[in-house]
Formats: structure tokens, sequence, C-alpha cells
């Protein structure tokens, strides 16, 4: 048999389905890619493998049994999928890659933990991340920083690094992550996956380490778009335990995606083309511009506020959130005490406090409320062109170990072009469109509210043309 | 309030270490107040903006007063949610003294 572990979502589902292989087969070869590759990626704080044996067990019974093999009750039986640490897992370890949470076993489920148990979904691991999730380059783990699988002395981006590196590594078939504000796709982009960040509402935030309440948007990382639509449907859906969660139907995102994109109207914002991005990356987003238009699209130039102002306010709303939802740590009930927290949440919490009180609030928090809603306006003014935007998703590839080290608006930076549409609540997808020196290179497409469908598509028609084994590990 | 120099007055910022419930130490207090100054800066790029009559966007769905039904429904045994507490006393989790951290 070949590596099972290189399969992507479907072709797993398929090859069990079919009884090519079994589900305790396909689980041990991502254990043993696991063990293979940890030691120079990082890229979990906790394995499960025995727990993961047991339950592809199970999974392989019910293959069996199933005499319609029937995908509706449990779209992902069998798949072993890895999650992101900061999602509560019952009685298994969970960190957010946090001393303070070192010994914390949840005695619950995350929402989407349960989804995907539920689904017949193996989870293999936790992913490493960010403190926190406080970071886009997974080195402010208290775990020790990712490495970038495509080459190990670069970062794999963050804050679900390790989820990203993971899929890129085929340590795993898929994973899950969470993105406040680039956490999905800028990592997608550093490691060459697909990551699709849905809109805010569209998937539960229940049982995640809380960043920023208004921001935080769980979605998947995956080796191809079919895989992504799969898992968002999995995930995806109200949830009376979140009360932010929006009652609008999930869509068949796998069903319904085509390729067929005439007519529809893509916009270029020329603010997102920073005239400072690394050599190539720019050239490279626009000529996979090209090949949409070649199928059909139609090309549109737009203008969108500086991605200046996105930054600032990114700071004090994402800052103000942290300090609140830090706030409950206290060691008492679980955890230890606030003195594990890492520098870098200090700075946040202190900083968020600051902006929050009394005196400074209407300077700082109220106004970068006001600014949100101008970004909100200007997406929306945009979106009465265009169906969708198209830009790069970061404007660097994987920048070296170290990077983000003494650098407080690291993140900022490397998500300069992405924070307007979280900032904004839209979803956004990250595609492989190519590697500059043996690194890969992301387009993001960005669309309205939940038209997670609309991004997926554009993403599955590029797909479909590309040389797409290029861009994969 | 502000010195030359800082953004956050040396009091405020000893206030907000005390409000965050932190302590930092002697090399991390002054490299942080650099830090946050310097992040403060940059929001300064929001008096470029007319703000006069912009409302607060406090949540990008729009949703409101969302209600759920008033009924009970399963939980938390007492040992579920004992267990991860360090400090535990007869079914109870043990917490440290408030009174004397009236600084």
């Amino acid at each position: 048999m070949t590596d099972l572990s290189k399969l992507n979502l479907l072709d797993a589902l398929d090859g069990l389905r079919t009884k090519q292989f079994s589900s305790v087969e396909l689980t041990q070869s991502c254990i043993e890619s696991i063990k293979k590759q940890e030691p120079s990626l990082n890229a979990f704080t906790t394995v499960l493998a025995e727990d993961a044996l047991a339950k592809a067990k199970i999974a392989d019974k019910e293959l069996q049994s199933s005499a319609k093999k029937d995908s509706s009750t449990k779209p992902l039986l069998g798949i072993p999928l890895s999650i992101k640490d900061n999602f509560a897992t019952k009685d298994q370890r969970t960190t957010a890659s946090s001393k303070v949470l070192d010994n914390y076993y949840p005695p619950f489920d995350a929402t989407v933990t349960h989804k995907l148990n539920k689904a017949g979904a193996i989870i293999v691991g936790k992913n490493n991340m960010d403190a926190w999730a406080h970071g886009s380059s997974t080195e402010t783990s208290d775990y020790g920083a990712t490495h970038n699988p495509w080459n190990t002395k670069t970062l794999p981006g963050g804050s679900s690094g390790g989820s990203a590196a993971a899929v890129a590594s085929n340590e795993v078939i898929a994973a899950i992550g969470s993105e406040t504000a680039g956490s999905i796709r800028q990592p997608a982009s550093w490691c060459g996956v697909i990551g699709l960040k849905p809109t805010y509402g569209r998937v539960s935030r229940y049982g995640v380490a809380a960043m920023e309440a208004t921001l935080d948007s769980p979605g998947p990382l995956t080796k191809t778009v079919s895989d992504a639509a799969l898992l968002l449907e999995v995930i995806a859906g109200h949830d009376p335990l979140d009360a932010t969660t929006t009652m609008d139907p999930v869509g068949a995102y796998l069903k319904n995606l085509t390729q067929s994109i005439k007519g529809l109207k893509i916009g270029l914002p020329k603010e997102y083309f920073l005239a400072d991005a690394q050599d190539g990356i720019n050239d490279l987003v626009k000529k996979a511009a090209n090949k949409l238009e070649s199928l059909g699209a139609e090309l549109v130039e737009v203008s969108l506020m500086d991605p200046k102002y996105s930054i600032a306010d990114y700071t004090i709303i994402q800052r103000s959130g942290v300090s609140s939802n830090l706030s409950r740590y206290d060691g008492v009930r679980y955890g230890n005490d606030r003195s594990f927290f890492g520098s870098e949440a200090k700075r946040r919490i202190m900083l968020g406090t600051y902006a929050l009180s009394s005196g400074f609030y209407d300077a700082y928090y109220r106004r970068a409320q006001q600014v949100r809603m101008l970004l909100r306006r200007d997406f929306d003014r945009v979106f009465n062109e265009v169906d969708l935007i198209l830009a790069p998703t970061s404007p660097s590839t994987a920048l070296p170990i170290g990077s983000s080290l003494n650098h407080p608006m690291f993140g900022e930076i490397a998500d300069i072009i992405i924070e307007g549409s979280s900032l904004a609540g839209l979803t956004g997808i990250n595609v492989p469109v190519g590697l500059i020196n043996g690194l890969p290179v992301g387009m993001q497409l960005v669309a309205n509210h939940f038209k997670e469908q609309t991004i997926l598509n554009v993403a599955y028609a590029y797909e479909q043309t590309n040389d797409w084994k290029a861009n994969t590990l | 309030m502000t010195t030359k120099n800082n953004i956050i007055s040396d009091s405020d910022f000893k206030k907000i270490e005390r409000m965050s419930k932190l302590t930092l130490s002697a090399d991390e207090s002054p490299k942080i107040h650099e830090q946050l100054d310097e992040a403060l800066k940059a929001i300064s790029v929001f008096d470029k903006l007319d703000l006069k009559d912009i409302p607060p966007l406090e949540h990008p769905g729009g949703l409101k007063n969302i209600m759920r039904e008033d009924v009970v429904s399963p939980s938390f045994t007492q040992d579920q949610a004992l267990k991860n507490a360090k400090n535990t006393h007869d079914g109870y989790i043990m917490v440290p003294g408030v009174f004397e951290d009236q600084s």
C-alpha cells in the first residue's frame, strides 16, 4: 500500500468505503508520519495515538456493518484529523499552547470537537499554535516553535501553524484551526495548503479558548478545496451554546461545488498589492487572477481603505478582547495562576486593559469600533460592484525561525492584508498559487457574509486548472 | 498626566498592571511600557478619519438579543467540576483570600 497519510480527505473516504484499506491502516499511517516528522516539525502539543487507534478499530466495525455505506450520518467515518489545541477535547489535555493550561483536562468537548466526533472523525492529536493564538508565527508557543515542512528553517505562520504544518507534511488527512484575523489563511499560505476562514457566526466558538469574541472563527485546513467544503459542512451551523452563531441553514458546499465561474466579478483591490511585498508575490497572484479571467470571470480593479487602518483598528479591538477574555484565568478552578502568562499575552492584556479603562475607553476602544464600522461599510460598497475580492494572502513567503521574536507588531504586519476582512466578519480562503525559492505563495479570495460557496467555487475552478501537485509536498 | 516621552504615564502603567492582575519583572516592565506606547502611537492614524456620526460596530453579523429557552439540561457532575481545581475541600474549591489584596 502506498503512503496512506498522503491521501486527501475525499480520496481517503473513498478508499475506506470501497475497502481498499481500513481506518486502522489509515490512522496507523498518519501516526507513523507524525512519529517520523515531529522531531523536526513540532506541529503537535499532544498526540493521541492509542486513543486514535482504538477509535479506528470501532470505525472499521461500523464501516463493515453499514451495508449502504451511508455517508450522510457519519460523513467523516474513520478519517484521522488533528485539531488546534485551543479547542476543548473532553478528558484530553487542552493547553492553547500556554503553560497556564499545562495541566488542563476539560470535562467537555468544544462544539466543533463534538461535531467532528459525531461525524466519525478520529482526532489523532492537538496542534501546536501561538500561545492563546496570539501571533502569526507559532513560535510564541510555550511548547516551542513549529517548523515549516517546506523548509524547517522557516516559520509555518500562525497562529494555526501546527494545523497547517501537519496538513502540508501529510501528518494528517486534514486539520481544524481557528482564525481571529489571519490565523487560518496566513499559515495556510506559508505552508501551501487550503485554509478557509468562515464568516463570523457560521461556526460555533463554544469551547474554543476565546481571543476576541466578535472575531474568532473556527475553520478547516486541507489539501484540496473539496475537502474544505466537506469539513465546513460538518463543523458549521447554529449552536445554542454560542449565541452569536447564525440561524441561516448550512449549505451543501461540496455538492454545490462548481467550476463554472462565468460572469463572476472579481475585484482586485489596488491597496492590497503592496508596493513593498516580497518580489514575485504580486505577480504570481495576478497570474492566478488572469487564469480565472480565462475561465470566464471578469476582473475589476477596486479600491479599499488603506490596510494601515485595519492594523491600528485590529490592535485595539483584539487587545481589548484579550484583556477581557484572559481575565478568567486565575488558576483557581483549573490551570495555573497568572504568573504563567508569557510576555506576548502580558503585553496584550495590558494594552487591552488600558484601552478599555475609564478615561481612555472613548479615545481608544469606542473609536476603534467606529473605524470598524467604516471598514465594514467600505467592503459593503465594494461588494455592490463585485462578487468577491482577490489579493495576495501574505506580503511574504515563510520567514526564518526567530523573525517574530522582539517584534510586538509582527503579526499585524504579516496579516496586514487579511485583517480588514476579519474585522468586517467576512469569509475568506487561501489558495496556493505557486512557489518562490521553494516556498509557497497564496492568494486569498474574500466574499461577503455567508458567501462561502462563492469563494469555494472560484478556488475550486482555479485548483482544477492548476498543476496542483507542484504546490504540494 | 502624560510625561514628555510616554503616552501612558508611569502611574497609569502601574494601575493597569494591577487591574490586569499581572506582576511584571523589573526587566519586563520598562520594555512592555515602551512597547505599549509604541502601539498606541500607531493608533494616531485614526486622527485622519472623520468619525463624526459613525456608530460603533459592536457585532459584525448584527445579531441582537438572542435568547434560549430557560430549561434544565444535564451539566457537569461535582467530580467533573472539581477535577481541574488544585485546592479542594469537602466538595468545594478553595480560593485565595481576597480581602488582604486591597492596595
